[in-house]
């Protein structure tokens, strides 16, 4: 039985005048690396507040696996970081990690040190948190958060601003964080590529709702380069594929069938079928990657479209 | 988890460049209010004759005695100008003696502090701590690190209170002190006075200086804003309302056709502050204490819910 670290139950969020989260059912499994797409104002970031209790929902409720009704010891267990770093500009990276490890019952210099190496930031010694750059701060925010070894992290964009060496350094961290320590890991972010590499399952949101929940395999297998068949007579096409020496497809609905294989032969596949008199209302090479797939089916295209 | 709080709090607070500035801006002025008390000589100066001196003792060490007494000297000092003048005329002019025997020469210790503690100056600084030491929470949002005290804002919020209270205490221990300093070097003798009527006095002032605080705190909390906390703390402990407030009493008086005697100013932190001295009876005492208490019981709860209840961020 799959073991989870979260489930949100119609989780919901109100405002005055709008929705911000409408009804969100999500499953984080334990160890796994959640990813959230979203647009802006989807309502990722109040989703990860209200999860992490800055932000009280309005609606529905959330649980953490193994803690009390009320998640009061859950959020001991619990690093986030949420919009921008929550850093004091006039303080030293160590100065700011001291003040949430106090209040966190954690007096050891060696601790400080040993997660501000994690991001590369155990050597900046007396400059001033303000002075960091956009990434220095996103990377102590990221420090920040892995104090107290949480066994979630809530990370919402932290890739934001950095550069292509940081990004990387940053998803080598979460990886090694996720395989050697375990930890259960939800994630945002814009850059959807970079979400692609790392994230094991994830959670598409669009004006507050959840438009799909999937693992990264499936998601994959949606936005791997494929010939679409649409044929009314699936079950007629489907030996002649095989037939034909295609060996990767699967039928998707009753009227279409993805082909993996082999793409370069979609005209043999297409007289094959004909010669079998199977009808064939439209055949086609489709690719599309992450953020193909997630503007196809957040609408923004046809949003777009619609538009122009 | 408040002890952690508190001491997490304690080092974020020592980390403020502004409360050692503060604490040295409050030496700078004990010692300006202790020259002037001591060594500045009102008579020499404005040619205030010894009877004004006198009632100025029998009104006892207060801030308001001391302006009162002050303004008395003025009057003196615009019409013995006009003789001097005369005399100049006749006889040339003599100089202006500033130093000598101050007001307050021959007071002790506990008046001196009186009178320090009545001119405000602690309120001010404190108020000004206050807004950078809350507003800076808002500025950075740092609460949104502490995840671990998500649903328990009340602790964090109590240890913010305990700082302030804290601060307080260090600020009016500077004002002791240099007043002790001041009597052993401008007074007549060091004569300490640290009755019972001290340790009264000076539990009630702490308690109401401390509610101004919460006070100044929950404006900040409310309004989420460094500059709020600061300005509102500014314009309570400078004064600037006192007109308003005389007008509101005057109203308050005539719609409801109270005595003269009622000054809505007699329920208000500062005013208490200002006007409480060592020789204040029982009755004014007690309604400090009540004033003390109110103003910082219902601006730490109405507070704290706000708190407790808001989203972050």
């Amino acid at each position: 039985m799959e073991e989870y670290m979260l489930i949100t139950k119609d989780l919901t969020k109100k405002y005055k005048n709008s929705t911000a989260v409408d009804g969100v059912n999500i499953h984080i499994r334990k160890g796994s690396i959640y990813g959230l797409i979203g647009k802006n104002g989807a309502g990722k970031t109040t989703i990860m507040k209200m999860i992490s209790g800055m932000a009280t929902p309005t609606g529905g409720s959330f649980s953490y696996e193994g803690f009390d009704e009320a998640n009061k010891e859950a959020f001991s267990r619990i690093g986030a970081l949420i919009e921008a770093p929550a850093i004091e500009p006039n303080l030293t990276a160590y100065d700011n990690m001291r003040i949430k490890c106090i209040a966190y019952g954690i007096g050891d210099k060696d601790y400080i040190y040993e997660k501000l190496a994690l991001v590369g930031l155990d050597k900046t010694g007396k400059k001033k948190a303000g002075k960091f750059s956009l990434g220095m701060k996103q990377r102590l925010g990221i420090a920040m958060a892995m104090v107290g070894d949480p066994d979630f992290l809530i990370l919402d964009e932290p890739i934001n601003g950095l550069d292509p060496q940081g990004i990387v350094g940053i998803r080598d961290m979460l990886t090694r964080l996720n395989k050697e320590k375990n930890i259960t890991i939800l994630i945002s972010s814009h850059i959807l590529e970079e979400l692609a590499k790392i994230a094991t399952d994830y959670a598409i949101i669009d004006h507050g709702k959840i438009i799909e929940e999937s693992t990264s395999k499936a998601l994959k297998e949606k936005c791997r380069d494929k010939i679409v068949i649409k044929t009314p007579e699936l079950s007629k096409a489907l030996p002649i594929i095989d037939k034909a020496g295609f060996t990767d497809y699967s039928a998707i609905d009753d009227k279409t069938i993805h082909v993996f294989d082999r793409l370069t032969d979609i005209s043999v596949l297409n007289m094959e079928l004909a010669k079998a008199m199977v009808p064939v209302e439209s055949i086609g090479v489709e690719s599309s990657d992450l953020e193909e797939y997630f503007l196809k089916i957040t609408g923004t295209i046809a949003d777009l479209s619609d538009n122009n | 988890m408040f002890i952690n709080a508190l001491k997490s709090e304690l080092f974020r607070a020592s980390k403020m460049k502004s409360i050692y500035i503060l604490a040295i801006v409050l030496i700078a002025l004990m010692l300006l209010n202790n020259f002037i008390y001591l060594k500045v000589d009102l008579y020499g100066l404005l040619g205030m004759d010894a009877d004004a001196i006198t009632e100025l003792q029998e009104m006892g060490t207060s801030g308001e005695a001391y302006n009162d007494s002050f303004m008395a000297g003025f009057d003196a000092g615009l019409q013995s100008g006009e003789l001097a003048a005369q005399d100049a005329m006749e006889n040339g002019i003599e100089p202006i003696k500033i130093l000598g025997k101050g007001v307050f020469y021959e007071a002790d210790v506990a008046e001196l502090t009186s009178l320090d503690i009545g001119s405000l100056d602690v309120l001010l600084l404190q108020a000004i701590f206050i807004g950078l030491y809350i507003g800076g929470v808002y500025k950075s949002e740092l609460d949104k690190n502490i995840v671990k005290y998500s649903n328990k804002r009340g602790t964090l919020f109590a240890a913010r209170t305990t700082v302030i209270a804290l601060y307080t205490l260090i600020l009016q221990l500077i004002v002791w002190v240099m007043a002790i300093w001041g009597m052993a070097t401008m007074g007549q003798s060091l004569v300490l006075g640290f009755d019972s009527s001290f340790v009264i006095y000076s539990v009630v002032i702490y308690l109401l200086t401390v509610a101004f605080g919460i006070l100044v705190a929950a404006i900040t909390h409310l309004s989420k804003s460094m500059a709020g906390g600061i300005t509102t703390g500014i314009i309570l402990s400078s004064g600037i309302l006192s007109t308003l407030i005389s007008i509101a009493t005057i109203i308050i008086q005539r719609k409801f056709n109270l005595d003269s005697d009622f000054a809505l100013g007699n329920y208000t932190l500062t005013m208490n502050i200002s006007a409480l001295t060592l020789n204040s009876d029982g009755h004014m005492v007690l309604r400090a204490l009540i004033c003390a208490l109110v103003y910082g019981v219902v601006a730490y709860v109405v507070s704290l819910i706000r708190v407790s209840k808001r989203d972050l961020g």
